[in-house]
């Protein structure tokens, strides 16, 4: 029996489970257009604090289930050493803690004041209709 | 110095009272301990390690604000102890206001961390690392509180046409003047060295440019290169007469100016490699001094009366500022578990090229971190020096391989 069957349904199995459809939820508000995933690596990360021409805000949905693919894949570091990489930001003057919320209420809330604020989330934790004032753009390649 | 810290206290109340701004306030406290086999590390600061020292506390506090999407401002404060140094006098750590006009350029104005190698900037975050020290032949703890900031302009950005081939860039120009502390403690022992009145170091220009690159083909690589150059001088006070050789200094005035003149030039380059748990690090400097004393000086010494002054200034500005410094450092450290890290390092510092004095030396750094906010650190420095002593100096030569611990406590919030 060859293999190749089972490594491709495998293949396409796993690809499935690991590749994250990332997005950035906005404030409709927001002068944001969508970025590619090099750009949103750099900018949640915190190498790179402006997207366009002004600086933006990351915010980080910690209590979704997409939340350790996002440490994985995108910023690939650890929750701490991705903390630790902002508090030395933030200790500089370069820039402000981002926050991490554990509700989807908070994180709602916080997007609607804030139109500066990014989050980047699984379009899986979003809820089936999006709420009035709120955007999500799948990240480009 | 003490009026800036409050005024940018003030700044923080005033983003308070304008309501519609964020403002982040934001702090840290730690309390080490030392203890050291041998009695030299940080002798100059009066650090009397071999007994074991609590002398080693770090307090920061600021706040910060985004005006504007494009508008940044913010102050931090803080208060060390350590050894002679400090005292919990409380100083500005930073504080400047950001304009970003785009991508590629944004100005800072005000006083800025010093962007030197690969950590200069954050040395100060202590609970954002590993290990308690800085790597000691490229970041001395003595002279930290000199080269840790600067006053001035600093001119910043993204190097975009460059992505293509590097990824991203960053760039760091700075334009200003050091800061050099009464305590620093060259200018300290030199005070209390000679009976003139020896005037704090000036710095007269302050240059350094400080370049990032994170590749994009490689995630998790940093690479940082920094050249600084900065010339400082100081004047000499002789008010008291000595001899009857005097004569001299009242003709001319009873003051030299320029009595010494510093050029300080630096060079790192570094890389920094972050994959999942593991870190690897290295980096190379090169540092260069050129102490130039004056003619008035010189005639002063010919005239017999200014000779155990300036000899003092002579082995205290020597001893401290090296004709040419070399020193490297690589090491790796790993995540074990969420909560312990550990870290190793091994350094060579070649230093003072005439006489050809080396030092290895040997970290070893643990963490524990029992919650988000709080840290636990321990440290182990295992020196090996081999240092040639001046012709005709007969004091017997200094332990050779010692060793010092560090460990420190500390809450982030």
């Amino acid at each position: 029996m060859k293999p190749w069957p089972f490594i491709l349904t495998l293949m396409l199995f796993l690809g499935g489970e690991l590749r994250a459809e990332l997005g950035i939820l906005v404030s409709t508000e927001s002068s944001f257009e969508s970025i590619d995933v090099k750009t949103a690596r750099r900018f949640f990360s915190g190498r790179q604090q402006n997207i366009g021409e002004e600086r933006k805000t990351p915010v980080f949905f910690e209590g979704s289930k997409g939340f350790p693919e996002l440490l994985d894949e995108l910023v690939q570091r650890s929750e701490k050493q991705l903390k630790n990489t902002w508090k030395k930001l933030v200790f500089t003057g370069k820039a402000s803690m981002p926050k991490f919320f554990g509700r989807w209420q908070d994180l709602k809330d916080h997007l609607l004041e804030n139109p500066t604020a990014l989050a980047c989330i699984d379009s899986s934790d979003l809820p089936e209709e999006l709420p009035d004032g709120l955007g999500w753009f799948p990240l480009g390649d | 110095m003490r009026i800036t810290a409050i005024l940018s206290l003030g700044m923080g109340l005033v983003f308070e009272a304008w309501g519609d701004l964020d403002v982040d306030i934001y702090g840290s406290l730690s309390q080490g301990y030392l203890h050291s086999t041998g009695n030299k590390e940080w002798s100059a600061m009066d650090l009397q390690t071999s007994n074991g020292t609590f002398e080693f506390t770090e307090v920061l506090v600021g706040v910060s604000s985004e005006i504007s999407p494009k508008l940044r401002a913010g102050a931090q404060l803080i208060s060390r102890d350590f050894g002679t140094k400090g005292n919990f006098d409380t100083s500005l750590d930073w504080g400047y206001g950001d304009y970003l006009f785009r991508r590629e350029l944004g100005v800072r104005i005000g006083k800025m961390k010093l962007a030197r190698g690969l950590y200069n900037e954050t040395r100060d975050v202590n609970f954002a690392r590993t290990n308690v020290l800085l790597d000691q032949g490229m970041y001395p703890e003595d002279w930290r509180g000199f080269v840790v900031g600067y006053q001035g302009l600093e001119i910043y950005g993204s190097l975009d046409h460059l992505e293509k081939w590097l990824g991203l860039v960053d760039y760091q120009l700075m334009v200003g003047s050091l800061e050099i502390p009464e305590d620093f403690f060259f200018v300290k022992n030199i005070q209390e060295g000679i009976d003139s009145d020896f005037d704090t170091l000036q710095t007269d220009l302050f240059r350094g440019l400080h370049v990032k690159i994170f590749p994009d083909r490689l995630e998790g690589l940093t690479l940082a290169t920094s050249f600084a150059r900065w010339e400082g001088h100081a004047d000499l006070h002789l008010f008291k007469g000595v001899s009857p050789f005097t004569q001299t200094f009242v003709s001319i005035g009873g003051e030299i100016k320029d009595a010494v003149k510093i050029e300080y030039s630096t060079f790192e380059v570094g890389f920094e490699y972050q994959l999942r748990d593991w870190t690897l690090f290295g980096e190379f400097q090169n540092t260069w001094a050129d102490v130039e004393f004056s003619d008035a000086l010189e005639r002063a010494e010919a005239a017999n009366a200014l000779q155990l002054e300036s000899i003092i200034l002579r082995q205290g500005l020597s001893s401290s500022a090296t004709p040419d410094d070399k020193s490297y450092y690589l090491g790796f450290g790993r995540d074990l578990t969420e909560a312990i890290s550990a870290r190793i390092s091994h350094s060579i510092e070649h230093g003072n090229k005439e006489k050809d004095d080396v030092t290895l030396r040997t970290t070893f750094s643990m963490r524990y971190d029992p919650s988000d906010d709080i840290f636990i650190k321990a440290e182990w420095h295992d020196v090996f020096e081999d240092r040639n002593q001046d012709p005709g100096d007969a004091s017997p030569p200094p332990d050779s391989h010692w060793g010092f611990f560090v460990s420190q406590v500390g809450i982030s919030f």
